[in-house]
């Protein structure tokens, strides 16, 4: 089981990637915009964080990068999800600190995959923190 | 020289942030022709966080269409920052007379563009704003569109909606656009209870 930050200004793109991941049986924590998305990140030990580009105040790639500057961020999983499918999207999200980029709409098995994987990268963490 | 071109030269000059701060809000008080874009690029060029979030808030406060103008193109922008800032002003500055900027944004070929549009026109005020989002969930081939969409047609929206959010379904082949229609629909009917949070 992973523990996934998803941060995304829409209340509906929020709810389906929530809804697919407790389905699987991981813990989800939300946030509405970068700011928050960072709040919660400092506050808890996450195996990733899904982070959006295009959100008012804080866009996704800024996010990434104050994420990668944190102790804690250097470990984490970032998998920037976005509508943007342009290559210099890509580029711009690799280059703030991102590991994979998917573009909307995702997959639930897709979904799936990439907890498995970066839950495993980090070798099954230990969830003590609340969010 | 104006008011506005000085102060102007005194933004682009200093280095001082809570100068520029000061100079931000001066300009969007005088509310002279041209504010806006002295604001705009202000904050293409600006890097400090407090000034640009300064510098929205006061686009805030300055001459609708003029903004607009002004914003609507950098929608299309390769900076993300300038993305965000355009959306969040569009949010709040739409209104009836922005309608075609609107609808011109609709009609992007970058879907990224229509989507953003239909973000903005959805956390907005603007009086046309359901008409222009049905007929983009109607019509729109990308999914991410029609899905952002529905979204705000259920917020916004009439129980007599659910034709359209409907119909949609049938367009699309996907997961996320099933959740999003059983959502809304759910929303429609006033069924709160089956709505996923």
């Amino acid at each position: 089981m992973a523990r996934v930050l998803i941060v995304d200004d829409s209340s509906a793109v929020r709810a389906y990637h929530a809804s697919i991941l407790l389905g699987q049986g991981h813990q989800v924590d939300l946030a509405d915009n970068g700011y928050e998305g960072l709040e919660k990140f400092c506050a808890v030990d996450y195996d990733l964080v899904l982070v959006d580009i295009n959100m008012p105040r804080m866009h996704g790639y800024d996010l990434v990068r104050e994420i990668r500057k944190n102790e804690r961020g250097k470990k984490v999983g970032i998998v920037v999800v976005s509508t943007e499918a342009g290559s210099n999207d890509r580029f711009q999200a690799y280059k703030a600190g991102a590991d994979l980029y998917l573009v909307k709409p995702v997959r639930p098995e897709e979904l799936e995959r990439v907890c498995v994987m970066f839950s495993r990268a980090k070798g099954g963490s230990n969830h003590d923190g609340g969010a | 020289m104006d008011e506005l071109t000085a102060l102007t030269e005194v933004l682009e000059r200093t280095e001082d942030a809570g100068e520029r701060v000061d100079v931000v809000c001066k300009i969007a008080a005088l509310r002279a022709p041209g504010s806006a874009k002295v604001l705009v690029q202000a904050f293409a060029r600006e890097t400090d966080l407090m000034v640009r979030e300064t510098i929205v808030a006061s686009l805030l406060i300055c001459d609708t269409e003029e903004v607009v103008e002004e914003v609507a193109p950098l929608l299309k922008s390769e900076d993300a920052s300038l993305r965000s800032m355009a959306f969040e002003v569009l949010a709040y500055k739409g209104d009836e007379k922005c309608m075609s900027i609107f609808e011109a944004l609709l009609q992007e070929a970058d879907r990224d563009v229509r989507v953003m549009a239909v973000h903005a026109l959805g956390r907005g005020t603007c009086p046309g704003a359901l008409s222009l989002l049905r007929k983009a969930a109607a019509v729109d081939q990308d999914i991410n569109v029609v899905g952002a969409a529905i979204e705000y047609i259920s917020e916004i929206g009439e129980p007599g909606d659910a034709e359209l959010v409907e119909k949609c379904r049938e367009r699309f082949s996907h997961p996320y656009l099933d959740f999003i229609v059983q959502r809304a629909l759910a929303r429609l009917r006033g069924e709160f209870d089956k709505i996923a949070s």
